[in-house]
């Protein structure tokens, strides 16, 4: 199993989900998703991530979650999204009919690529959506260089 | 094989038809039944409800821009409408049933009728 790509209580199969392994392994050389989910609430939130010469968008769907209670933290080239869904308010008495969506904490970890401007990123949540832009910056020493031979 | 992936992976992305069915929570009380809807990245002015007869729909339209499948570098979202059909019974006052949507999650409360509710039988004694 790779780490942080498989989810628990995975739901039944969608016509996508059933390549996203597939995916995931085309796509792991570009990005790894690091260890994640630690915590026993088998939630995660679903990614996109998307990169052009420009920059790198990432996109997580995390309904039911408050801007407070959620955090983005860069640290090196580790980009972490945390928080924790919190259950709406209990009331007393309470008779589940359905009960399919998931609460508690998570925690998911993005690696980003070099050349990224750390001093530009921008992210915003919206309707349980959060969007992060990450600059590029042409970085200088990854230019091709011709080595001179003495 | 990176091509055949691509290649459903821009069907699923193209597919009109498709919808999602968003994850929900029911449940009961005393005075209602409540529908809890997981529907990320939906607006209120792009979700339709409506009740016909007993059947309740819930239909939120996406606005999101869609991924360029050269870009992505890794996927995990459809980006599809919501779509859930959920069949209701008689006993809900229909006339009072309150929606709200807030950080992507749809609330649905279907107040019972009074003759649904719980009510204490008071036990006449015989003089």
């Amino acid at each position: 199993m790779k780490w942080g790509i498989s989810r628990r209580n995975e739901q039944p199969e969608w016509g996508v989900d059933s390549f996203r392994k597939e995916i995931d392994q085309l796509f792991n050389d570009f990005f790894s998703i690091g260890p994640s989910s630690l915590s026993e609430s088998g939630w995660m939130p679903t990614v996109d991530v998307e990169e052009d010469d420009k920059e790198v968008r990432i996109r997580a769907e995390i309904p039911g979650i408050e801007e407070k209670d959620l955090s983005v933290t860069l640290e090196n080239d580790i980009l972490t999204i945390a928080g924790e869904k919190k259950e709406e308010k209990k009331e007393e008495n309470r008779r589940y009919v359905v009960s399919e969506r998931r609460f508690g904490s998570f925690h998911r970890a993005i690696r980003l690529p070099e050349g990224i401007d750390r001093d530009k990123i921008e992210a915003g949540f919206k309707n349980g959506v959060l969007k992060i832009a990450i600059p590029l910056v042409e970085a200088p020493e990854k230019k091709r260089m011709k080595i001179a031979l003495k | 094989m990176a091509n055949e992936v691509k290649k459903l992976r821009k069907d699923a992305y193209n597919c009109e038809e498709c919808v999602i069915v968003p994850t929900a929570d029911i449940y009961e009380t005393a005075e209602e039944y409540v529908i809890r809807a997981d529907m990320p990245g939906t607006r209120k002015e792009n979700l339709d409800i409506t009740l016909e007869k007993n059947q309740l729909d819930i239909y939120g339209r996406l606005d999101e821009e869609l991924t360029s499948e050269e870009s992505l570098k890794y996927g995990e979202y459809r980006l599809h409408n919501y779509h859930r059909t959920f069949v209701v019974g008689d006993g809900i006052d229909r006339e009072k049933i309150n929606a709200t949507l807030e950080n992507g999650v749809l609330t649905l409360a279907l107040p019972k009728s009074e003759k649904l509710k719980p009510r204490k039988i008071e036990i006449k004694t015989e003089a």
